[in-house]
């Protein structure tokens, strides 16, 4: 279990960020270890910081989905969207969200040989579904959650700070 | 339990996020070693790998009973103030001879 704390201080002119270092190897037999690793990294170039906790690779797939999302709105219309405390959390929110979703594609539709189209936008053309399976694959998509959890960090365009988490499934939490 | 407020100075809301940290390293699978990284406006920090032993020096000295006497000699003098000064000017990108505390435990 990862240990993520941040803190405002300097009458919230600045946020203290702490973590542990430790590794944990799933398995029959889980390994931990602590290493060089960090687990606070920067959000492209904003003042953005994310401490990671969780599965490593899915936290990186969801900051990689914010700073896609940045950059793209960036390039159509010159709108940085990390100057917002609110926009950046809907960007977290909705980077969240698409990478869980492609998260229970891998994982719970892929080895059943479903897609997301076969499971819920089924063509006229096909027979349906057995509503026991069906069930038990929706069932099984509402369980498929990724233990990963974000504490973001940073400042707005006023120099505001700010700290919100965002947890399963994808919702943030605001840290007054 | 982080006990801590906005208005607390940086050096109190580091050791304050250091005590959360060591609280919940009841938990077994919770690492012994740590990061720290401070942020301000259009500027991070990481603390220092000298900073994050004196602190765990400073947590090891003073027990939470305060009828008890301090355990270890150091940290010396007052290092709060300079433990502070350090990082505040660590923040202002001072140049490391000048801002290193002198109290920090040798190996």
């Amino acid at each position: 279990m990862t240990v993520c704390v941040a803190a405002f201080a300097q009458k919230a002119q600045a946020i203290v960020m702490v973590s542990d270092k430790a590794v944990t190897y799933p398995g029959a037999a889980a390994l931990q270890s602590d290493v060089g690793i960090k687990k606070v990294r920067r959000v492209a170039k904003t003042p953005w910081h994310v401490l990671i906790a969780g599965d490593p690779s899915f936290a990186l797939r969801v900051i990689d989905g914010v700073e896609t999302a940045f950059k793209a709105r960036k390039n159509r219309d010159g709108t940085d969207l990390s100057h917002s405390s609110g926009t950046t959390m809907k960007v977290f929110e909705s980077a969240y969200q698409i990478a869980r979703s492609r998260f229970v594609e891998n994982t719970v539709l892929s080895p059943r040989l479903l897609t997301r189209d076969l499971l819920y936008a089924r063509g006229k053309d096909l027979l349906p579904l057995d509503p026991e399976f069906s069930s038990d694959v929706s069932d099984a998509c509402q369980l498929a959650n990724p233990s990963a959890s974000l504490l973001v960090c940073g400042f707005d365009h006023d120099d505001k700070a700010h700290i919100f988490s965002v947890v399963i499934p994808g919702k943030f939490t605001i840290t007054i | 339990m982080l006990d801590s407020n906005k208005n607390d100075a940086i050096a109190l809301a580091l050791y304050q996020a250091f005590d959360a940290k060591v609280n919940a390293e009841i938990v077994q699978s919770v690492g012994y070693t740590w990061d720290a990284e401070i942020l301000m406006s259009g500027k991070s920090k990481n603390v220092p790998r000298h900073i994050i032993n004196f602190i765990e020096n400073v947590y090891a000295a003073f027990p939470k009973d305060p009828f008890m006497k301090q355990r270890w000699k150091y940290p010396r003098g007052n290092w709060k103030k300079r433990l502070h000064r350090y990082l505040v000017d660590l923040l202002e990108d001072k140049p490391e001879s000048k801002r290193r505390p002198k109290s920090t435990p040798r190996k």
